[in-house]
């Protein structure tokens, strides 16, 4: 029985965390602008290391939202080393993640979700 | 969307040394009527400049994966063809075997490709974000 639903809950899981590695990244940007190093850490501390991301998917992530316009970076000089790029979240990567934690977040935590949810965790 | 990206720019400097070495070995071929030496050349060039536009294809999409359906590699490699076929013919140096209405028919084959090809990449346009598979975006 464990290891049957144990089994279940990683393919629900793998499922579900596609498409989450955007919302942990926005997040790590929203907190303060970050270095790549820094975003990783973020994304696998605060999600108890359930997500799990390499430096180079970050990257190619972060390309794509930087041509469409929803992160930039800033250059800095790193400690010791080469110099770092702080990305941060545009005006507009600002609005995207506002409207969708509007809309796709804050059902969870309000009224009879949030309480399904809770019920649930006891 | 950006069109010439680096890998774009870098394939597209290796195709046009590429194509010049193949003119003049075709045109060579010809002249010293090695016929043999010509589907040698001819097939050579096709293998060389398939593996080479697939090669920088995927260093692009691993840059920025552009939703484009190949088109603007595939652009890019007639135009080039194109023009170094017409500098070859401009300078005399095709073989007495060779005609330019065999050029222009080639050109034209190619042509309606690059067309059939431009409609398929402006379908594809819709589902894009400034060149960007929508669904490819967010991760």
């Amino acid at each position: 029985m464990k290891e049957e639903y144990q089994e279940l809950l990683e393919a629900w899981e793998e499922t579900y965390k596609k498409g989450q590695l955007t919302l942990w990244i926005f997040l790590a940007l929203k907190d303060s602008e970050k270095y790549v190093d820094e975003i990783k850490e973020f994304v696998e501390v605060q999600s108890n290391h359930t997500m799990k991301c390499e430096e180079q998917s970050l990257y190619r992530n972060l390309r794509k939202y930087r041509h469409i316009d929803v992160v930039d970076f800033e250059t800095r000089e790193g400690n010791k080393g080469p110099d770092r790029k702080y990305y941060f979240l545009t005006p507009l990567g600002k609005t995207l993640l506002e409207k969708f934690i509007e809309r796709n977040i804050h059902l969870f935590l309000d009224g009879r979700i949030h309480e399904l949810i809770k019920t649930e965790k006891q | 969307m950006k069109f010439l990206t680096k890998n774009l720019v870098i394939h597209s400097v290796i195709f046009l040394i590429a194509s010049f070495l193949f003119r003049y070995l075709i045109s060579w071929s010809l002249i010293s009527e090695y016929f043999n030496g010509v589907w040698i050349v001819a097939a050579a060039y096709f293998v060389s400049v398939f593996v080479l536009t697939w090669w920088f294809s995927i260093l692009d999409k691993e840059q920025l994966p552009y939703y484009d359906v190949g088109f603007r590699f595939h652009l890019a490699t007639f135009v080039i063809w194109l023009l170094v076929s017409h500098l070859w013919f401009a300078y005399g140096k095709l073989s007495p075997h060779e005609h330019i209405i065999q050029l222009h028919i080639s050109s034209a084959i190619w042509a309606v490709f690059v067309l059939i090809h431009f409609v398929a990449f402006w379908v594809t346009r819709k589902n894009a974000i400034k060149g960007l598979k929508k669904t490819d975006l967010f991760e």
